[in-house]
């Protein structure tokens, strides 16, 4: 890839509410010679407070855990956290659980957050590529796999049995063959009244996303009806 | 200057064709590594794209270049091909509804000998060899006259891409024996410096690998063979093929590197095409994507041909494009 | 002069009131003497209760008593029945009457008992005897009071009344009709209907005795007669089946399902013996609905009616009825629980009426002193598993029956929705023009199209239920797995930290020190599933809740102190006991604190000190259980959906947490009432459960 190489961060500020998964990180950083700086203090609702204690540590990267809750850190998501990052371009990943089962939380927000890595696939040495990811996509020239481009998406099936609608749906330019789930919420409001299997929908999708975690849905605002479309 | 790369696209088949500022895509799979390309290449318009025929390692791309907004697609060729009611063609008729929404792509439901016969880019010909019009017509799910199944392979366009007098390149598609049989009994003119082989190297369904790579080299006469391949999918290129035109003495490049010839993959990339190359990131690549230069020799450049061969001597295993070195009689008893 | 021992007249009330507090079971032993008298009929008047100076009369047509007996029989009080063996004279009946306390507490119901007895033996003479309590009352001992048995001629028949004066307002209309319910079902009403039972008739040397007509007890009043009515209409044809088993007097068992007209269905030896007296333990079981009566001449209310009224499984010894099996709120068999924990195929109370016909002529089955039911002795309890193994047994085999009956439906739906759909094709060919077909198709495609939808979603739900249940089994099976890694970590650890230079150990401790940290997370993690799991869990019986509780809290402390939250338990000063399995409180009270957890999670909810409270107590009716939590209470959904399944707030939640709970709590026939914001911080959930019965609380 176009990354490969990029020298690590020397220094990392880190963002976890567990103090175990917090220490093993800062260890695993400083096996590899970067400075780890841990955030020690409880945020409540206060999300505006600890983005400005991050931006105030200077550090050219960060990681933040996606769970702040459980040790009641804080009572906003990490995810709440690196898109707030972003917006003042401060280089940022999200590190997910073990086994991620948040795909379909993180799916509306993936497209504001340039890295998000499961625990289980995090390495250090790959620290100066997440950097890279989101310098360049703060520059406005992403790497290929965050790329969006105008997509179709078909959709095979529309559930709202309980809780919020969700949709079956094939991206035929990402895998023709394989259906994922897209969250009713990852589409603009104005679209969803009187969808229907066999439809249509319009929006910019990252077509070169390697792993469907991380597909991200921008834009999703045109509708081509089963009806409309007609025969060869 | 004309030029066509073929790009290294995995299992499937995508080229793109610049000359003077005009451009041709023919066939696209899924993904975006056409689009990243065209859009880093600055290119806003594509003059025609060409669908060999309904399978979605040829489709699905074509369909992200209708829906583009940064891209626009002018003119579509591609046969109707009624026995493939698949998704995927009906996927493209979205994308199609939504092109028409643009504005802006006009689509022509023929890709044959007849019509269009010849489209320009340029100042390069793209010339339909392959189906006739009597063939296509037919369709896929009916047969030949010697009673061979004609099979969606079957009516694969075959495009000759050359320019003035230069040798050019074939674009083979998937066709199979029944199909290239149609052609040479037409008195089609299939020569070129270089073919991109039909299936990628895959298996034809019915006729023997052997005959079947005779007489394609036959009609082609190509001096390279492009195998545009995925690696793991489908264990493309076969032995079966390669081993038949390596023997021919004509060159060999694969996109990607089968395991047959390395079971392992190789990060390296000196070697490589600075364009994209879906293989490159995962060490998959072999030859990568490559750029065949349409108004010199029909090759692709010296230095990166025997750069790539380079490559293949130092650090491929057991090369399938290799012939296999001469059999010796057992062990060397004489101490 | 020899000296004795001598009685004052308090132990006369203390024996009798408290020894057998339950006035209606007094009477019924009086009764039952009346039966061992070889009488037929026997009538028990109540005359002005309402005067408050009421009197009971029980007048039967037994053999009577000779002064001779009176003075030798009835006037000895607390004789102990020796033995079962001597058969009554004239019928051969088996003796089932107390001459001891039961008859002493009747007695004394009232200021003065008059008996009065005409002796078959001596045909013409009359003895009578009156006991008036108020002279006792102020005698000094009991033998200072002098009785005098009269005797008279007469020429009225043979037979005995005993009548009781003066019983003031000690008889209450509960009593009345809890007496009339003995009274009728004292006498086996199973035996009336004629079923085809009879060759299990114990075998008695009947050749010189006449054949026993039968006894019948009535009560002279309104209630009775209305009850009689109710109980008299036999509904034994409209069950479904009747499970059966029949023990001989070697202990081998059979078990039966027969269908209404007592044809065999399936049967089968039991695989052991059983150590009881020879019995039969018959179940009728119905399915109340009007479909399966839609072919009856008898409706559902009636037979719902009727069988409310007969109650469960009733214990008959030697043809007469041993309380309180199968009375009101007696399941003695545990019917109900067993429903709950697997539905298919188990009959319950509501559902059923059962007898159990037992020849204790061994008398290896002893009743109380109270009367009230058997001691639960080796042969009770073998008794009792043998009806048990019947159940279980019958109910495996309703369940493949019925399995294999949904399978052939499923079958016979798909062919004959390929016929409609012929037929519907013809009928709309023949019918409908060509120009408005395509219209009415697609009217009928989307009619179709809903109704599948409709399907999908409850198709859904199961699946979601099926996933659910494999994946806590399949959790449970590798949380047994856990032991291995976890104990090679441990190893791994110490082998490691040997290696390791003394220089660098400090270093490296605080990071062993981590790893072992979280293997104990993720130990307590993991116990949490082998715990709901564990079989001794399952198992039904008295329950200890604030134990369970207790333990259920310290479990989960690893966990709690993860999500830094405080679990508070407020046990109940007493202890709280009820009849279950602890699994299934454990999975009420783990819902519902689980559902704390996630709501302290909540985005852009805020909670510095998070607690959950449990507490316990019992009010004059139920066992109250509580939980509470501050975080915020429920909000997003509506506070009488969140027992919906599905229903959740939580992203990937299943929402089948609450459903449970609900579920749980009605198999254990208690409430539950949730509260979206309590004082405490958050939601509220108060449980109420029935307590254990006495009875059952050993």
């Amino acid at each position: 890839m176009e990354l490969a190489g990029v020298e690590p961060p020397p220094s990392v500020t880190i963002i976890d509410d567990d103090p175990e998964d917090r220490e093993d990180l800062m260890d695993l950083l400083r096996d590899h010679g970067i400075e780890p700086r841990p955030v020690n203090d409880r945020y409540g609702q206060d999300i505006d407070r600890l983005v400005a204690d991050i931006l105030a540590i200077g550090s050219s990267f960060v990681i933040c855990d996606y769970r702040l809750q459980p040790k009641n850190f804080a009572s906003f998501s990490g995810s709440k956290v690196v898109r707030r990052l972003g917006m003042s371009k401060q280089p940022a990943m999200l590190l997910t659980m073990y086994q991620s089962n948040n795909r379909l939380e993180l799916r509306q927000e993936r497209a504001d957050m340039p890295v998000v890595v499961s625990r289980r696939d995090f390495e250090v040495e790959r620290l100066g590529d997440y950097a890279e990811i989101c310098r360049r996509e703060f520059s406005d020239n992403p790497i290929d796999q965050r790329r969006p481009h105008r997509s179709l998406i078909a959709i095979r099936d529309i559930r709202n049995n309980h809780g919020p609608t969700e949709l079956d749906v094939v991206i035929p330019n990402w895998r023709p063959d394989e259906s994922i789930i897209l969250p009713e919420l990852c589409l603009a409001p104005g679209v969803t009244t009187g969808l229907e299997v066999g439809d249509y929908l319009l929006g910019d999708v990252n077509v070169g996303a390697e792993d469907e975690d991380d597909l991200f849905f921008r834009n999703v605002n045109e509708v081509i009806k089963a009806c409309e479309i007609s025969d060869l | 200057m004309s030029e066509v790369i073929v790009f290294d696209v995995a299992h499937g088949n995508c080229c793109l064709i610049r000359s003077q500022n005009a451009h041709a895509v023919i066939d696209a799979p899924c993904k975006a590594l056409l689009l990243n390309t065209l859009e880093d290449m600055r290119i806003t318009c594509v003059d025609v794209a060409f669908i060999s025929h309904a399978d979605k390692d040829h489709i699905a791309g074509v369909i992200g270049l209708l829906t583009s907004e940064s891209i626009e697609l002018k003119k579509l060729y591609l046969n109707p091909d009624s026995q493939k009611d698949t998704r995927i063609w009906r996927q493209l008729r979205a994308a199609l509804k939504v092109a028409e929404r643009q504005g802006k792509c006009e689509v022509i439901l023929s890709l044959t000998t007849v019509m269009p016969g010849i489209v320009s880019v340029g100042e390069v010909d793209v010339r339909v060899e392959a189906p006739s019009n009597s063939f296509a017509a037919g369709g896929s799910g009916s047969t030949d006259e010697r009673g061979r199944r004609i099979t969606s392979n079957s009516i694969s366009a075959v495009l000759r891409v050359t320019t003035g007098e230069h040798p050019g390149l074939l674009l083979a598609g998937d066709i199979d024996e029944v199909g290239l049989d149609d052609a040479l009994e037409n008195g089609r003119d299939l020569t070129a410096r270089t073919l991109v082989f039909p299936h990628h190297g895959g298996l034809p369904a019915s006729s023997d690998a052997t005959s079947f790579v005779e007489t394609i080299m036959r009609a082609v006469t190509p001096s390279l063979v492009i195998f545009s391949n995925g690696r793991g999918k489908h264990d493309n290129p076969r032995p079966e093929i390669v081993g038949p035109v390596a023997r021919t003495g004509c060159g060999i490049a694969c996109t990607q590197m089968a395991h047959a010839c390395n079971q392992s993959v190789i990060f390296k990339r000196e070697h490589l095409e600075p364009h994209r190359a879906q293989g490159q990131e995962h060490g998959a690549s072999c030859a990568g994507s490559m750029t065949i230069d349409l108004s010199g020799d029909g090759r692709r450049l010296a230095s990166k041909h025997s750069a790539h061969q380079k490559f293949i001597d130092d650090a491929v295993e057991t090369p399938m494009c290799r012939p296999a070195p001469p059999e010796t009689d057992g062990p060397d008893v004489s101490q | 002069m020899t000296d004795h021992l001598k009685f004052s007249p308090d132990i006369l009330r203390r024996l009798g009131e408290e020894l057998v507090p339950a006035i209606d079971q007094g009477i019924v032993e009086l009764v039952k003497n009346a039966y061992d008298a070889d009488a037929t009929t026997c009538e028990i008047a109540l005359v002005g209760l309402a005067s408050g100076k009421g009197s009971i009369s029980i007048l039967d047509n037994g053999t009577g008593m000779t002064g001779k007996q009176i003075r030798r029989g009835w006037l000895v009080i607390g004789r102990s029945e020796k033995n079962k063996n001597s058969l009554t004279p004239k019928y051969n009946r088996v003796p089932v009457g107390d001459k001891g306390l039961g008859r002493l507490a009747a007695l004394r119901l009232g200021d003065r008992v008059t008996l009065t007895t005409r002796p078959a033996a001596e045909p013409g003479k009359q003895y009578s005897l009156v006991l008036d309590w108020l002279q006792y009352e102020n005698a000094e001992l009991v033998e200072d009071v002098e009785l005098a048995i009269k005797e008279a001629d007469t020429d009225r028949p043979q037979g005995t009344e005993i009548r009781i004066e003066n019983i003031g307002d000690r008889v209450s209309r509960g009593t009345v009709s809890k007496l009339a319910r003995s009274l009728l079902l004292l006498s086996d009403p199973f035996a009336r209907f004629g079923e085809q039972l009879e060759e299990n008739k114990p075998k008695r040397n009947s050749s010189e005795s006449d054949s026993d007509p039968g006894f019948s007890a009535s009560l002279l009043t309104e209630e009775f007669n209305d009850l009689q009515a109710k109980v008299s209409q036999s509904y034994f044809n409209d069950a479904e089946y009747r499970i059966q088993a029949e023990v001989d007097d070697k202990g081998s068992a059979v078990f039966r399902i027969l269908d209404w007209k007592g044809d065999v269905l399936h049967q089968a030896p039991a695989d052991e013996a059983f150590d009881a007296p020879p019995f039969t333990f018959d179940l009728w079981a119905y399915i109340l609905n009007s479909e399966s009566f839609s072919t009856r001449t008898s409706t559902v209310s009636e037979v719902r009616n009727w069988l409310s009224e007969l109650g469960g499984v009733h214990v008959y010894e030697d043809g007469i009825r041993v309380p309180p099996y199968g009375g009101a709120d007696n399941d003695w068999l545990e019917l109900n629980l067993r429903r709950a924990r697997s539905p298919e195929g188990r009959p319950s109370t509501n559902t059923s009426v059962g007898r159990v016909k037992v020849t204790n002529i061994g008398g290896s089955l002893v009743q109380k002193t109270d009367r009230i039911g058997y001691v639960e002795n080796f042969a009770f309890t073998e008794l009792k598993r043998a009806c048990v193994e019947a159940l279980n047994w019958a109910a495996r085999i309703l369940l493949k029956e019925r399995d294999r009956k949904r399978e052939a439906e499923k079958q016979s739906k798909k062919e004959k929705a390929e016929k409609a759909t012929k037929n519907l094709e013809r009928v709309l060919n023949r019918t409908v023009k060509p120009t408005e077909r395509r219209r009415v198709d697609s009217a009928i495609r989307s009619y179709v199209e809903q109704t599948e939808k409709e399907a999908d979603s409850l198709r859904e739900e199961l699946e979601l239920y099926r996933s659910l249940a494999t994946a806590g089994m399949t959790s449970a099976v590798f949380a047994h797995e856990i032991g291995r890694p976890l104990k090679l970590i441990d190893s791994g650890i110490k082998g490691l930290m040997r290696l390791i230079p003394a220089e660098q150990q400090d270093a490296a401790g605080k990071r062993v020190e981590r790893i072992q940290t979280s293997r104990d997370r993720l130990s307590s993690f993991v116990s949490i599933p082998l715990r709901l799991l564990s079989k001794s869990k399952r198992r039904t019986g008295k329950v200890d809740i604030n134990a369970a509780i207790g333990s259920l809290v310290t479990m989960l402390e690893p966990v709690s102190a993860y999500y830094e939250t405080v679990i508070e338990f407020v046990p109940s000063e007493d202890g709280l006991f009820f009849n279950g399995t602890e699994a299934l409180l454990d999975g009420i009270l783990l819902n519902l604190v689980l559902n704390s957890f996630n709501a302290f999670q909540r985005e852009s909810f805020e909670q510095e000190k998070r607690r959950i409270k449990i507490e316990t107590w019992s009010d004059t009716t139920s066992i109250v259980i509580r939980v509470e939590d501050n975080a915020g209470g429920i909000d997003g959904v509506g506070i009488e959906d969140i027992w919906l399944p599905g229903v959740t707030t939580v992203a990937d939640g299943t929402g089948f947490g609450l459903t449970i709970v609900r579920d749980s709590i009605k198999d254990l026939n208690g409430t539950i009432h949730a509260d979206a914001l309590s004082d405490f911080g958050g939601a509220r959930f108060t449980i109420s459960l029935r307590p254990m019965r006495e009875l059952f609380a050993k």
